[in-house]
């Protein structure tokens, strides 16, 4: 984990930079121009689950945070269910991809890709 | 009488019963539709939903729970797709706040709005002929002449063929909108509605059961992956047998009052009645019994001793119209 600053309650690990900018390079997107949009959607067995999605359009009320070289996008509502999580990414062969640490979540379901407050 | 909160009359001519042969109209002043749209509706309904709505066509109606993450119900009723990011939902009228609070607070991200129109005068349309009084093989439609947002969903509530109808139509001059459909009044429906063995939320369901105990099993999709209360339902499918289920009953002599308990030869508790009605010299009900109840075969009976008959499932009901 890297020891940059928290900025507005998320944060992102090296190894998670390093995840994202392979997966921008690997969908031939512009590192200038995408972002990586972190959100909070209904559904999952306990409630809400995470999204990771690339976009070039900013809405107007994303919260931008930069890091690493990696710009991300949070929309209001998702940021209060997220704020001070970890978004780090785990790999090889029982690697689970990129994975989020929330100190908000008071569950989970059974295979971790649920939250619920 | 009052149903679900409306008042509703219980019986509207001799031949009630008779003209749920035919095609019958019901006042149901308790049904609401909820209109949800947004670029994300789709999305957000099939993860809260029990039902796999994306996998719905354009145009088909389906039925629907919302369960909490524990897998009890918060709401039923069914589910229209009109476009692809355009549903109506068809639930009573109790269940709407409770269904849009939990909305509320799971809608982050996602770009999805809902409004509850106003609610006009909704009526059911049921019976054998109800398909041929309206729509025919479609499953839903608009009635513009009707009002904004006026229209008709099919459902299945005594018959296959049923429908829900919304819009701002006086009661009065329904049945000569629609020729060869007569009003009825709800102990007929009621009655028919038991013999079908068909479960509602609030007289026969509350949120202490689980969704597939009513016998709401052609609600829940278990195969669309993850929504909310998923892991509880699919437990207990893969699992096989449920604690609880909904029954058929028939008893004699005078009715007993819903919530009477139902017990074995020991006085042990079997279960409970939700719904009764007066069927001949005896009664039929709608009720809840233990998997004990058919495991042991002990006889089912009411606390005053008098025996009480489980009807086979196979029976007259809305499968078999």
């Amino acid at each position: 984990m890297n020891d940059s600053t928290i900025q507005s309650g998320i944060s992102i690990t090296d190894q998670a930079v390093a995840a994202v900018k392979e997966a921008i390079r690997a969908e031939s997107r512009s590192p200038e121009t995408t972002f990586l949009r972190v959100g909070v959607r209904a559904g999952g067995c306990s409630g809400y689950s995470y999204d990771l999605s690339f976009t070039d359009q900013r809405e107007d009320e994303d919260l931008v945070i930069e890091q690493g070289g990696v710009r991300l996008l949070l929309d209001p509502r998702s940021e209060m269910l997220l704020r001070g999580t970890i978004l780090d990414y785990s790999s090889g062969l029982n690697g689970k991809g990129f994975v989020f640490t929330n100190p908000n979540a008071t569950g989970t379901c059974g295979c971790g890709e649920s939250f619920s407050v | 009488m009052t149903v679900l909160g409306a008042s509703v009359p219980r019986r509207l001519s001799d031949e009630d019963t008779e003209r749920l042969q035919g095609a019958a109209l019901l006042p149901a002043p308790w049904e609401r539709r909820i209109v949800v749209t947004g670029r994300d509706a789709s999305r957000f309904l099939h993860n809260m939903l029990t039902q796999d709505v994306a996998g719905m066509p354009i145009s088909a109606v389906r039925p629907f729970a919302q369960a909490d993450r524990k897998g009890h119900p918060i709401a039923e009723g069914w589910i229209w797709r009109e476009e692809p990011e355009r549903f109506v939902l068809r639930i009573a009228d109790p269940f709407v706040g409770a269904l849009l609070d939990l909305f509320d607070r799971h809608r982050i991200m996602e770009r999805v709005e809902w409004r509850v129109p106003p609610a006009g005068t909704p009526f059911l349309l049921v019976g054998p002929r109800a398909a041929a009084v309206l729509g025919g093989e479609a499953e839903a439609g608009r009635l513009p002449e009707f009002g904004e947002d006026a229209c008709w969903i099919r459902v299945r509530e005594i018959t296959l063929a049923d429908r829900v109808v919304f819009g701002s139509v006086p009661f009065a001059t329904v049945s000569a909108w629609l020729p060869g459909a007569l009003p009825v009044g709800w102990d007929a429906f009621d009655r028919a509605r038991i013999e079908a063995g068909r479960a509602w939320m609030g007289l026969d369901v509350d949120s202490e059961r689980l969704v597939p105990e009513p016998g709401w099993e052609d609600r829940i999709s278990y195969a669309k992956g993850c929504y909310l209360g998923q892991e509880t339902l699919a437990r207990l499918h893969y699992q096989g047998r449920l604690n609880w289920n909904l029954a058929r009953l028939r008893g004699s002599g005078t009715p007993i009052p819903p919530g009477t308990e139902l017990r074995d030869s020991d006085s042990g508790r079997l279960g409970w009645v939700t719904s009764v009605q007066p069927d001949g010299a005896g009664w039929i009900a709608l009720g809840f019994l233990h998997r004990r109840a058919r495991d042991d075969a002990r006889g089912l009976f009411l606390p005053d001793g008098r025996t009480v008959t489980e009807l086979p499932t196979d029976g007259p009901s809305m499968r078999n119209c």
